[in-house]
């Protein structure tokens, strides 16, 4: 079930990704070797501290897709509330006990893009950055986003 | 890889075509844990529509509905009767839709040109599709017409310019221009065999297919399980997991072959549950053979070691030396042979277990 389905995901996925607007952040997403593991390019949303950074994302599909959800880590530095700094793993529900098969690699991309602009401060994995948004200090918070953006995710894919 | 991916049919197929409308249709038809069209498609209680293997499946995992996450049990499911007939209708059609809805715009362009004017139905075609269900004498008399184009374009007025022929095969009339250089190569690639066909949406037959109840293994003996197994015509070998296992898989592939309105033959359904079988063989074989690899050398250098031991050993027992190095050559080939026959065996081995998938799937 799970390689019939990755196919379609990949065919459907280049379509999306060259036809439409909507995944405009989404660089690329492409199988790396096999069907079983994947590798994702994010662009930083442009009204946010993250822009112009590049990430990318790592993904590792099990071989009971889509009933288990994928593994999906960042591999260059990402600082946000739900991301892990130095282990680039990811906070997400739908990526943990929220999956269901109706989400595919493609909306769960757009599902941490949008983690990226609306984080969640009370799950935190990066207490540090958390803990600037929950005492509102948004000009400190944006203001180090930026830094490592600049730092880690500029020409970085 | 790129090779399979033209194969597999996705909504987006539809994109270009002279309907592009017609994608979201395709999606609506589709499964959305496996992505195809919807095989013995069944109800949630909350109104959703999942492939009955799919919905199955999930749910021994997580009891919730995958689009609402409302709870929902495997005991509650509804057979869809109407939803199957509907994809299986667009199934059927759909190829051809494909391709007519792509070459349609290319005559479309043209007959415009030779100002035959054309007009799109605003009506979606699954409208169309649903009316062919209930009424075949309208789909029948439309086919007639003059293939599927006639679902979709209608002509309002009757062409203006130019002097008018009557097809030879469909006796409808046309512009000649049009007649010689589109539609007579049309008309006769419509193949005559769709107009005969009664329907295409199959009636819901009566089987005598009962649905398997899920055993209680706590309480059963191997010999009662592979009972139960035999009388399925299953094959019976393997350890108490494997028998088990086996066991849940054709539980599920049967209940959900008994929500089709076209169930397929137990034949078939035991042939899948042999390739579910020999799928989980081989990423186990994978694993074991990468093994292998590593295992095999080191076993080598484990049998060299021993063997420069014993050699040792026989020095120290003073044997005559040049004895011992004949004795060792002799060894050391009489080693690599046994190796081989060794490395022969598990290729047999694997031969031996596709024979048995392949008894199996007989």
């Amino acid at each position: 079930m799970a390689t019939k389905r990755l196919m379609k995901e990949y065919n459907s996925i280049q379509k999306a990704l060259s036809d439409t607007q909507e995944y405009e952040n989404i660089v690329s997403l492409e199988p790396t070797g096999d069907l079983f593991s994947w590798c994702g390019v994010i662009r930083g949303p442009s009204n946010s501290p993250f822009q112009a950074g590049t990430w990318k994302i790592k993904i590792e599909v099990p071989q009971n897709y889509p009933i288990a959800p994928p593994k999906m880590k960042f591999v260059n530095k990402l600082c946000h509330p739900n991301v892990n700094f130095q282990t680039g793993e990811i906070c997400l529900d739908i990526l943990q006990n929220q999956w269901t098969p109706a989400w595919t690699l493609l909306t769960t991309m757009s599902a941490i893009l949008l983690l990226l602009q609306d984080p969640e401060p009370t799950s935190p994995l990066n207490i540090d950055i958390s803990n600037l948004l929950k005492s509102g200090d948004i000009k400190a918070y944006n203001g180090l986003i930026r830094f490592y953006t600049h730092k880690y995710a500029i020409d970085s894919v | 890889m790129s090779s399979f991916v033209p194969t597999v049919s996705d909504p987006s197929d539809f994109a270009h075509c002279s309907e592009p409308r017609l994608v979201e249709f395709d999606s609506l038809l589709r499964c959305h844990i496996c992505k195809e069209y919807q095989t013995a498609p069944v109800l949630t209680t909350c109104g959703h529509s999942y492939c009955s293997v799919c919905i199955r499946k999930y749910l021994i995992h997580t009891a919730k509905c995958p689009i609402c996450s409302k709870e929902i049990r495997e005991a509650n499911l509804q057979r869809n009767v109407l939803l199957e007939q509907v994809v299986i209708c667009f199934k059927t059609l759909r190829d051809d839709l494909l391709e007519k809805l792509t070459v349609e715009s290319k005559v479309d362009d043209r007959q415009r040109r030779g100002s035959c004017e054309v007009i799109e139905i605003d009506d979606n075609v699954e409208v169309d599709d649903e009316l062919e269900i209930v009424s075949e004498t309208k789909k029948r008399r439309n086919v007639g017409q003059g293939g599927l184009e006639s679902l979709f374009k209608r002509k309002k007025t009757p062409p203006k310019v130019g002097p008018l022929g009557t097809c030879p095969i469909c006796a409808k009339q046309f512009p000649i221009r049009v007649l010689e250089s589109e539609h007579i190569d049309l008309c006769l690639n419509t193949p005559l065999l769709e107009q005969d066909k009664d329907s295409i949406v199959p009636k819901e037959s009566e089987h005598s297919y009962q649905k398997l109840t899920k055993l209680d293994f706590s309480s059963l003996s191997n010999t009662t399980l592979k009972q139960k197994l035999a009388k399925l015509e299953l094959p019976t070998n393997g350890n108490r997991n494997q028998l088990e296992s086996r066991y849940n898989e054709y539980l599920i592939l049967w209940n959900a072959n008994c929500d089709s309105i076209v169930p397929k033959d137990p034949k078939v359904l035991r042939r899948q549950l042999a390739q579910w079988e020999s799928s989980l063989k081989f990423r186990k074989d994978d694993h074991d053979r990468q093994l292998d690899k590593k295992g095999w050398s080191d076993l080598i250098k484990q049998a060299r070691n021993s063997k420069m031991k014993t050699r040792e050993e026989q020095d120290d027992a003073q044997v005559e030396s040049i004895d011992i190095m004949s004795t060792n050559e002799e060894d050391d080939s009489n080693l690599i042979t046994s190796a081989q026959p060794q490395n022969c065996s598990i290729q047999a081995s694997t031969q031996e277990s596709t024979d048995h998938e392949r008894v199996f799937a007989d």
